[in-house]
């Protein structure tokens, strides 16, 4: 079975083509057509689970053009990726299928869905970096046209606009990255850089810019600070795209490439150290924003990002298989929420968390298993978020304390603001006026499923740390767990204090603060800075350089023109009055002068005659007069 | 037999214009007209898939497949060569392939179409002519050539200020053109002080050079290269003779613009390849750093003037202008990957800006403009045209798995070698190039459609449209996932260029 791996994201392929072929009959139908596609992707990936988890692994490989290498790679880490992509795949069609009932362009959207499953299989799949590049941008694309699949909406295509062009500053950055390692190993394959790496052929310099420009790619794609700004916008698309998409799997692509490229990271010390920087700084500023906000998905959305700083972090502090732990329990968690959020969305139609309020006695299903994923990703004991959580907190305190206390902090944030979220939305009267109902069973049976990982999947905690590093983890220390679960306490506390028995108000707290309050809500003004940067280059600078095109450079070439132009008729006034005018002049005296002779050929013979005997007298005038001289 | 089949391929144009012209005279029916013209120009199409199969890819570079050289005018040493090998193949199948399509766009043109069909035709052959020609004279004929009926292309079915944009397009290449002949000249009477034998036989210079073991005198080459240089330079164009660029794409009709764009653009980077580095490689090296960063001021410039168009056809003209600068970029680098890099950059260009073009001109014809803030909303009216404007536009990003991707990343990949720094500063283009398509396609192709917009319910493609796109998309996607075999094509094409830069240096 091992030998045919690379078939596992094919399925997807043909279901897409199919789609593209048959989506315009099939319409909603489509959604199955998808999920035949994911699932067997996700079988072909289960037969190899038991060889790869034996300890085999599988590679192929061969040229694609000059001497570039195409080629993938199955071990566990590309395997345990693979499974929950394909799952998590499927159970998100068919949610779709529900979400998507009374949306037109469905042909558009499974096709792109299934262009970006295939494309998140593929980067996981690929054995060398460009490969991973390729279809990593090619997911780009997908994010973009999904985010815009309200076009119409000028928010969306300008949410969509701003997502590609700040991932692709990222992008940029990392093909930097990508090209220096190939200029210092000589090829960007896995398993080559890493041996050689090991081998010690590198300079370390280098390898800490190259290290660097990868790192530069996962900011962008995995929003991290500075380029984070795309994330909360991306919330724009439908629902099942941000659970997908922007949740679960594409912005734990860049995660998963650090994780492969960990060696390397691992060499460059000032690379982790930034990345400890960069994870911390997103982990509790975009915490902080998610306390303030009232947009159910962009609550999530932060959230989305504190969590993946949580994961940089702990590849910062070294420890990538916390990061991966962390990767699959978010995945579920998050996918969770998410499509409850669609759920509670699509029942009270309003993204506002206090127009909803006394949802749970309309939403019961979506309301228990938001709860189950609150409670995860709250970092609860026992349920998955707990485990992931304590180890990064772990790492993170061996790494660097100052680091922990933050992230502490951030527990405590996330606990509050993910039970503010439930405790608005769910408890209480009800706020809006909304006809609140149960969504359809295709929207409520992922949301059951999931609900199970998304409290158990911490089981999974020692099976993956065993796979991934062959031995059984333990703590050396307990203190960042116990801080951990005292600050998830204090969070749920707080957060009940406040928006569930309204011991103090949060209105009052926020005019207390006030400009922080307004610091958050403005999200830092980061945005608006880069509004007016892009604003400057794309409007006044292009505008500038415009003009200089115009008059300068072509001015200069109308300038010749213009000469010419002026040579020539100088040229033909000169040649018109002074060449031309000699020769007329001479025609004019002429003509003149034959005009005046004119008058004496009159053709009269007594004319003639008079001439005649005139010319005779001053002829003898003349020889008398010679005659006397002489 | 293989150069009367090359023959073949570059007269079938020049008698299908006739033919054309002719059959036009005698029937006025429009729709017969069409049908002529698509016929005619199907048929060098063809005969160029069949050399394509007859291809030997396997011959070292530096050697013509489908060579032939027949004395001409013995007096002044010209003769009639031409010759095809991997560098000019793509080229000339690009415009094979390219003719019928553009006679097919333009079946909705109502203004004299037999006049506008054979005008086609003898572009063609012009072109075709260009790649082929390996007699300098021959070669600047047939470069002189195309001028002519592009000139009237854009005299008879220009915009409204063609006038001033065909004047400015003929003279300013043109002039280029004589400053190219006495470079031309240069070498011709150089040759002749050598050997004694007066000619303008390319492949008998050339073969001179190489084999003979002199090379052109380097303060000859320091005065020949940069006349050569300007020519092709204003041709490709390079900034700051770029100017003529948009002028004559904003006035040109959309056939017009096509081949201005995808092929006569290439014109000036096969010449440089060919001619210029190919007889003169120390000159070459000696000005790569100027070109190089030329080539770079290009790429910023003409991406961040995109940035600040309003009519969208201007605003690809200097995407072009942006795009001509990687190739510039790439040979100036003299090394391997990054030279077979902007050599197929000129191919992959020619391909994605068709489209670009084609794109742009049927949105003019059914919306009526093209002006950006007229626009918006045109893919809820338009949604089969905007899809597919939404494939070239990321076609034209250099999306990976397109074929605009594969330029891009081995010249970068070899000029990173070279040098770091010129690279990342030339790939700062790559996120300006991304911006203005996407600022262009929110404006103008998303959010809401005005009520006038909706009220004049445009056609969106019609089948004359769709087929030509769909063949060029298709194109684009295949060599985009599988770019070996026109790499290998390439790479035959440049190889000796390559060897000769790499024995200077």
């Amino acid at each position: 079975m091992l030998g045919y791996f690379w078939l596992i994201p094919l399925p997807v392929l043909v279901t897409l083509l199919l789609t593209l072929l048959l989506g315009k009959k099939l319409g909603l139908k489509s959604a199955w057509l998808g999920m035949c596609g994911t699932v067997l992707s996700f079988c072909l990936a289960l037969a190899c689970a038991p060889a790869v988890f034996a300890g085999e692994s599988a590679s192929l490989s061969f040229t694609w053009f000059d001497n570039l290498q195409f080629g993938f790679l199955l071990d566990k880490l590309s395997l345990i990726l693979l499974l929950l992509v394909a799952f998590l795949a499927t159970l998100i069609l068919l949610y779709a299928y529900g979400y998507m009932e009374h949306e037109s362009g469905l042909l558009r959207f499974f096709a792109e869905v299934q262009l970006f499953v295939f494309s998140m299989l593929s980067v996981v799949l690929a054995d060398n970096l460009l490969q991973a590049f390729i279809f990593w941008e090619i997911m780009g694309l997908c994010s973009y046209l999904l985010i815009g699949f309200w076009f119409f909406k000028p928010s969306a295509a300008a949410a969509a606009k701003k997502a590609f062009l700040v991932t692709r500053v990222g992008d940029v950055v990392m093909l930097v990255g990508i090209i220096l390692l190939f200029d210092m190993f000589g090829s960007v394959e896995y398993s080559v850089m890493l041996s050689q790496a090991a081998a010690g052929n590198y300079d370390e310099f280098w390898l800490t810019i190259a290290t660097l420009c990868i790192f530069g790619g996962v900011i962008g794609k995995s929003a991290q600070f500075p380029l984070h700004v795309w994330l909360p916008d991306a919330m724009e698309g439908p629902t099942p795209v941000s659970a997908l998409i922007h949740a679960a799997t594409m912005v734990k692509a860049g995660i998963y490439l650090c994780a492969r490229l960990f060696p390397l990271f691992a060499l460059t010390p000032k690379t982790t150290d930034f990345m400890l920087i960069i994870g911390t700084v997103t982990a509790l500023g975009t915490a902080l924003m998610a306390v303030v906000n009232r947009d159910f998905k962009r609550i999530l959305a932060f959230s989305t990002l504190s969590q993946l700083g949580f994961m940089v972090v702990s590849l910062g502090a070294l420890n990538y298989v916390a990061a991966i732990l962390h990767l699959v329990n978010h995945a579920f968690f998050k996918a969770l929420l998410f499509m409850g959020a669609g759920s509670a969305i699509h029942g009270t139609g309003t993204n506002d968390i206090y127009e909803m309020g006394g949802l749970l006695k309309y939403q019961k299903v979506t309301g228990l298993t938001i709860l189950c994923a609150t409670v995860s990703i709250a970092g609860l004991p026992p349920f998955a978020g707990f485990w992931s959580k304590d180890e990064i907190l772990l790492a993170a305190y061996l790494a660097a304390p100052p680091v922990f206390w933050l992230l502490a902090l951030t527990s405590l944030l996330t606990a509050f603001y993910m039970f503010r979220l439930f405790f608005v939305v769910f408890c209480g009267p009800k706020r809006g006026d909304y006809h609140g109902h149960e969504s359809s069973v295709p929207m409520i049976a992922p949301l059951v499923v999931l609900s199970f990982f998304a409290l158990g999947s911490g089981a999974l905690t020692q099976p993956i740390t065993v796979l991934l590093t062959g031995h059984t983890h333990s703590a050396s220390t307990h203190l960042p767990m116990i801080v951990s679960i005292f600050a998830v306490i204090i969070g749920i506390g707080l957060s009940a204090a406040v928006y569930l028995f309204n011991v103090f108000s949060a209105d009052k707290a926020a005019k207390a603060a006030a400009p922080l309050h307004k610091l958050l809500l403005n999200r830092y003004y980061i945005d608006r800075l880069y509004e007016k940067i892009s604003y400057w280059f794309a409007v006044r600078f292009a505008e500038l350089a415009d003009v200089i095109d115009k008059y300068v450079i072509d001015g200069l070439v109308n300038l010749v023109a213009r000469v010419n132009l002026g040579l020539a008729t100088f040229c033909r006034w000169f040649d018109y009055y002074v060449v031309d005018g000699l020769i007329r002049g001479f025609c004019f005296v002429v003509s003149g002068f034959g005009g005046y002779m004119r008058r004496y050929a009159s053709g009269g013979l007594q004319g003639y005659l008079a001439l005649v005997l005139g010319g005779v007298f001053v002829l003898l005038l003349v020889a008398i007069g010679g005659v006397s001289l002489l | 037999m293989s150069f009367d089949l090359l023959n073949i391929l570059l007269f079938l144009p020049l008698l299908g214009a006739a033919v054309v012209f002719i059959g036009g005279t005698l029937n006025k029916q429009p729709a017969f007209i069409k049908g002529l013209a698509l016929a005619v120009s199907l048929l060098p199409l063809a005969v160029n898939l069949y050399m394509l199969a007859l291809y030997d890819w396997q011959l070292p570079s530096g050697n013509y497949q489908f060579f032939g050289s027949v004395n001409w005018i013995d007096s002044l040493g010209i003769t009639y060569t031409v010759g095809l090998d991997g560098l000019s193949m793509p080229l000339v199948f690009l415009t094979s392939l390219l003719t019928p399509l553009v006679v097919l766009l333009s079946y909705d043109e109502h203004k004299d179409l037999r006049t506008f069909f054979t005008l086609l035709l003898l572009l063609e052959c012009g072109l075709i002519g260009v790649f082929v020609a390996l007699d300098f004279f021959l070669f600047y004929l047939f470069w002189e050539l195309v001028l002519i009926p592009m000139y009237f292309l854009i005299l008879g079915w220009g915009g409204p200020r063609r006038r001033y944009a065909a004047i400015k397009f003929f003279i300013y290449t043109h002039v280029a053109s004589l400053v190219m002949l006495v470079g031309i000249f240069a070498i011709v009477i150089w040759n002749f002080q050598q050997t004694g034998i007066f000619t303008f036989d390319f492949v008998a210079i050339s073969e001179m050079l190489r084999s003979g073991g002199v090379s052109l005198p380097l303060n000859l080459q320091y005065l020949i290269f940069p006349a050569l240089f300007f020519g092709f330079a204003v041709k490709i164009p390079t900034v700051p003779f770029h100017t003529w660029l948009p002028d004559a794409h904003v006035e040109a009709p959309t056939g017009g613009s096509v081949f201005l764009a995808a092929v006569m653009l290439k014109m000036g980077g096969y010449g440089l390849v060919r001619f210029a580095f190919g007889l003169m490689p120390e000159a070459a090296v000696h000005y790569a750093l100027p070109m190089a960063v030329l080539g770079i001021i290009s790429m910023l410039w003409g991406a961040v003037l995109a940035l600040a168009q309003d009519d969208l056809k201007k605003m690809i003209a200097y995407s072009s202008v942006s795009h001509m600068g990687l190739l510039l970029f790439g040979m100036a680098m003299l090394q391997e990957r990054a030279f077979n890099g902007a050599v197929l950059q000129m191919f992959a260009h020619g391909l994605i800006s068709a489209m670009l073009f084609m794109v742009c001109g049927i949105l003019q014809h059914s919306v009526g403009t093209r002006r950006i803030g007229d626009l918006g909303g045109v893919a809820s009216v338009l949604p089969r045209l905007s899809a597919i404007t939404v494939f070239t536009f990321f076609a034209s990003v250099g999306l990976p798995g397109l074929l605009g991707f594969i330029p891009e990343l081995q010249v970068f990949l070899g000029a990173f070698s070279v040098n770091k720094l010129l690279t990342v500063i030339a790939m700062l283009s790559m996120i300006v190039t991304a911006a203005y398509y996407l600022w262009a396609l929110e404006r103008a192709y998303f959010g809401q459609p005005s009520a006038d917009l909706q009220e004049k319910k445009p056609h969106d493609l019609q089948w004359f449209q769709t087929v030509p796109l769909l063949v060029l998309g298709v194109l684009v996607l295949v060599l985009g996932v599988w770019p070996a075999p026109i790499t290998d094509m390439v790479a035959q094409g440049t190889g000796y260029i390559i060897d000769l830069l790499g024995g200077v240096r």
